[in-house]
């Protein structure tokens, strides 16, 4: 496909997604009715956050009520409460793994609601500390799919056109918990008469219905709406249809990220990274401000339990309506451009702590309920968009991932804010601490702002990766060849140094490819990031056309990709035997194929026999190398890369060396050579690459590099050719 | 997912012990508000002075003092807790004691001063008065909130229900004038 094509295509994909740059939008229910879509999924997911909030927010009021009953202090009570905190920061984590493989996001959602609110239910039943502490453990582990899977379910429910205001209005369900669960608790405990049993009860029971009335929520697929749209522009562009699966192709299973290697990945996108450290600031500005607002209230204007529950529940409207009337607004934006929806997040932010640090001046009741509640409404305007922004450069099957990380953040965030303010209240006072709250909401709608100059690269990063798939698919169905292993445009960083740019790099099947280039060129982390020791911030690595960018390197190790470390392939400490059980590890726990491993390289190596029980350090430089090598020999790779084998040996040593990587590939392994010697290199391959400060700077026959003194003469070789 | 599903397991497990932490029957829940008492001073986060007056009326309850008559659930004294955790339903005032090893060997503790140290306070008058309100412990406050919470308890000394009622009260922290 040609570059210019490239960019069209992306522009079309950028437009698919609901980026089209023009602002302009359609009425949500004319979309909903083109597409025949329904306000259900909406409805249920919010139902569900509201029964969700229920258990959390009678807990904090009901708190006095239970300790009085049940002879517990509150201390006890609360070492509860902070285990459920825990519970809950670490609850999506689990749910994002339950959900990654198969979308079964809905049904995780059911589950989940009946879960809690059963346990809202058995509240009501405790009797002791023990049951007390199971409860919310229990409650805090249930709720992990509200964080997780709510807001990508609403992202797979709705087209990108309308999707800034269905996740509002959400958002605005979600926030309507808060209203509702203090003027809920009020009702019930003051007006009707019920102790705090009563409450959980009512609540526990209402809770089971709004769960039973979010029983008909399905999971739409992942990215029904996006990557699914994106595939499909491909394939109307080639006039292909849905490819077949291939006999040769790996197995879905093979390569599929696993757990912890998506949240690695999501951590590996700079637009994430940045709103992880904005969720981090912001949990420690909104976590410990509920907490102090509530002592503030009761010291500052002696509100009592239910005042202050009308003051949250006023609190949080604000934001529903806020959030409500914002939604289309923000949809704009996000037509316009992501970095846009991004800006206006922190600006909301910045305005919204600024006016609950006033708010906690004001000498009139009067004028400070004003200043939160327009505080409340604008940190609330920040919650969909936020939603969105994150969600939009993420792969749909991994969206709980990135959405449980924003909770650990907010959470690692709110723990440190409570230790930071618990020393501002001692320093400066009650009010002091509401207003030092300021200090860390302002960075952090900085930080969430400046990630909107992130964020549309990510997106196309997002779309390549996309559209890249496809492509390979539909060229895999057309029965074109696929290169074994194929980079295309590699970025890669140590911190904030940048060793890798774009560099494009192929190898087929039982080929011997020569990399060469000046010190520093970046020829051995191009074979970290192919062999998974290092993951690059850009580009695709992909083996037999399925990408494995992020895929563990003991994993790509049993695709068929090993690498031989220049000059440090073994363990110093270990023997060479040892060495070399350790290698066939990696076969599994077949013993006999160890051993007979273990035997053919002895055999190919009678001077690792003689030295079998000498530790690897003790070992020349040659014999380390041997051993290293042998780790091909007992693993027979389909793919070897061999980093500086000639390093520092004798020229006996290197030829025996050479002569071995020869067989291997003769054998079918296909080999990435690195070499600083043009001459080994080049008379091994009959493919060369040579890499200059990150970059790819020639890729073609041997013989035609030999012939490009402009790029040899850099490095070291002039006579290279001469000696040919 | 292996690792996942042994966490579910444990989860479940804990979750099986830990709920045999609640009630298998409705006896003893109050699943109303018991509005037998009702405060008639101070006012809820009145700002008072010392000495603090309370005072209640309180509706089909026998005042009775401890062993004066066979115990049952509607006669009996008021227990008067003052920022302190109340007992147990069903404990006594030993349970105030726990842990504190010369008093649990003493058949006589917890007394009348034992407890009043620990601003408990037992009356079968429907008023009490509290000559002294301690500080609370680690609040350097100006104005600090109380909370006095009054449990019923039987002739045999033992608390009787769940139910408690419990009023809040502002003092002026003289120790930090």
């Amino acid at each position: 496909m040609s570059e210019l094509t490239t960019d069209a295509m992306r522009e079309r994909a950028r437009a698919t997604l609901g980026v089209s740059g023009d602002g302009h939008k359609e009425r949500f229910r004319d979309v909903v009715r083109r597409e025949h879509l329904s306000y259900y999924p909406i409805l249920a997911l919010g139902l569900l956050s509201v029964a969700d909030n229920f258990q959390g927010y009678a807990f904090t009021v009901l708190t006095p009520d239970i300790s009085r009953t049940l002879g517990l202090t509150i201390g006890a009570i609360l070492v509860g409460v902070a285990l459920k905190g825990f519970a809950t920061a670490i609850a999506p984590l689990p749910v994002a793994a339950l959900s990654q493989n198969r979308a079964r996001r809905a049904l995780l959602c059911i589950i989940t609601g009946l879960a809690w609110s059963i346990l809202t239910l058995t509240s009501g039943f405790v009797i002791s500390l023990a049951g007390l502490i199971t409860v919310l453990v229990l409650d805090g582990l249930s709720t992990g799919s509200v964080t997780s899977l709510h807001a990508p379910l609403v992202m797979d429910n709705y087209p990108p056109p309308i999707r800034v205001r269905a996740m509002s209005s959400y958002a605005a369900f979600q926030l309507l918990g808060s209203v509702a669960s203090p003027l809920l608790v009020g009702l019930l405990g003051g007006i009707a008469g019920f102790t705090w049993r009563g409450v959980f009860l009512i609540l526990g029971g209402m809770s089971v219905l709004m769960t039973v009335a979010a029983l008909g929520l399905r999971d739409p697929g992942f990215g029904k709406w996006d990557t699914d749209q994106l595939k499909a522009s491909v394939r109307e562009e080639t006039g292909a249809t849905v490819p077949a699966a291939q006999a040769d192709a790996l197995s879905a299973q093979d390569v599929a990220l696993g757990f912890w290697e998506i949240c690695r990945r999501m951590l590996l996108i700079p637009t994430n990274r940045r709103l992880y450290a904005g969720a981090a600031t912001f949990g420690m500005l909104s976590i410990p401000l509920t907490a102090f607002l509530s002592y503030f209230l009761s010291q500052r204007w002696n509100l009592g339990a239910g005042q202050r529950g009308l003051f949250f529940a006023f609190y949080s409207f604000t934001g529903v309506v806020a959030i409500l009337l914002y939604g289309g607004r923000g949809e704009r934006q996000y037509r316009e451009s992501p970095s846009k929806v991004l800006r206006a997040g922190g600006i909301a932010l910045a305005i919204g702590v600024v006016l609950a640090a006033v708010g906690a001046e004001m000498p009139v009741f009067g004028a400070m309920l004003a200043m939160f509640g327009l505080a409340g409404a604008s940190i609330a305007v920040l919650l969909p968009l936020l939603y969105i922004a994150l969600l939009s450069i993420v792969p749909a099957n991994m969206r709980p991932h990135a959405q449980a990380l924003v909770a650990i953040f907010v959470a690692i965030g709110g723990l440190l804010g409570a230790l930071l303010l618990s020393g501002f209240q001692s320093q400066f006072g009650l009010k002091g601490s509401l207003v030092a709250l300021a200090i860390p909401g302002v960075i952090g709608a900085l930080i969430v702002a400046s990630a909107g100059s992130l964020i549309e690269a990510d997106l196309d990063r997002m779309i390549d990766a996309v559209l890249e798939e496809e492509e390979i698919r539909q060229l895999r169905a057309a029965g074109s060849h696929l290169p074994m292993l194929a980079c295309k445009g590699v970025d890669f960083s140590y911190g904030q140094l940048q060793v890798l740019f774009g560099v494009d790099f192929t190898i087929d099947d039982g080929e011997m490819v020569a990399l060469l280039g000046t010190n520093g060129a970046g020829k051995s982390t191009l074979l970290k990031v192919i062999s998974g020791i290092g993951l690059p911030s850009a580009g695709s690595v992909r083996y037999r056309g399925e990408e494995i960018t992020y895929l563990d390197a003991e994993r790509r190790l049993r695709l068929g990709i090993t690498q031989v470390p220049g000059g440090h392939a073994v363990f110093g400490p270990l023997t060479v035997i040892e060495n070399l059980r350790t290698y066939g590890y990696s076969l599994g726990a077949d013993r006999k194929r160890v051993e007979a491993g273990i035997d053919t390289c002895l055999n190919t190596f009678p001077r690792l026999e003689d030295r079998r029980n000498s530790l690897a350090s003790t070992l020349s430089g040659g014999e380390q190398q041997m051993l290293g090598l042998s780790k091909a020999l007992m693993i027979k790779p389909k793919l070897l890369l061999i980093d500086e084998l000639s390093l520092g040996l004798a020229p006996v040593i290197v030829g025996q060396l050479l002569e071995l990587v020869r067989q291997i590939n003769a054998e079918g392994t296909a080999v990435v050579l690195v070499e600083q010697s043009v001459n080994i290199a080049l008379n091994l391959a009959h493919h060369a690459y040579f890499m200059e400060k990150g970059e790819v700077r020639f890729d073609g026959r041997s013989a035609d590099l030999l012939a490009r003194d402009d790029l040899l003469r850099a490095v070291f070789l002039q006579g290279a050719g001469a000696q040919k | 997912m292996v690792r996942l599903r042994g966490a579910l397991c444990v989860t479940l497990g804990l979750a099986i012990f830990g709920l045999s932490g609640c009630a298998t029957s409705l006896a003893g829940l109050d699943f109303r508000t018991d509005k037998r008492l009702s405060f008639i001073e101070p006012h809820s986060r009145e700002q008072v002075k010392l000495p603090v007056h309370l005072a209640w009326t309180m509706k089909d309850f026998t005042p009775a003092a401890p062993g004066s008559q066979p115990p049952t659930k509607t006669a009996g004294y008021f227990a008067i807790f003052v920022d302190h955790t109340a007992i147990k339903p069903g404990q006594s005032m030993r349970a105030v004691a726990h842990g504190d090893s010369f008093c649990e060997s003493n058949p006589k503790c917890p007394d009348r001063g034992y407890l009043a140290e620990r601003q408990i306070y037992t009356t079968t008058a429907t008023s009490y008065v509290l000559h002294n309100v301690l500080p609370i412990t680690n609040n350097d406050e100006h104005v600090q909130l109380h909370a006095a919470v009054i449990v019923l308890m039987d002739t045999a000394g033992n608390r009787i229900g769940e139910s408690s009622w419990e009023i809040d009260f502002r003092t002026v922290n003289e120790s930090d004038t």
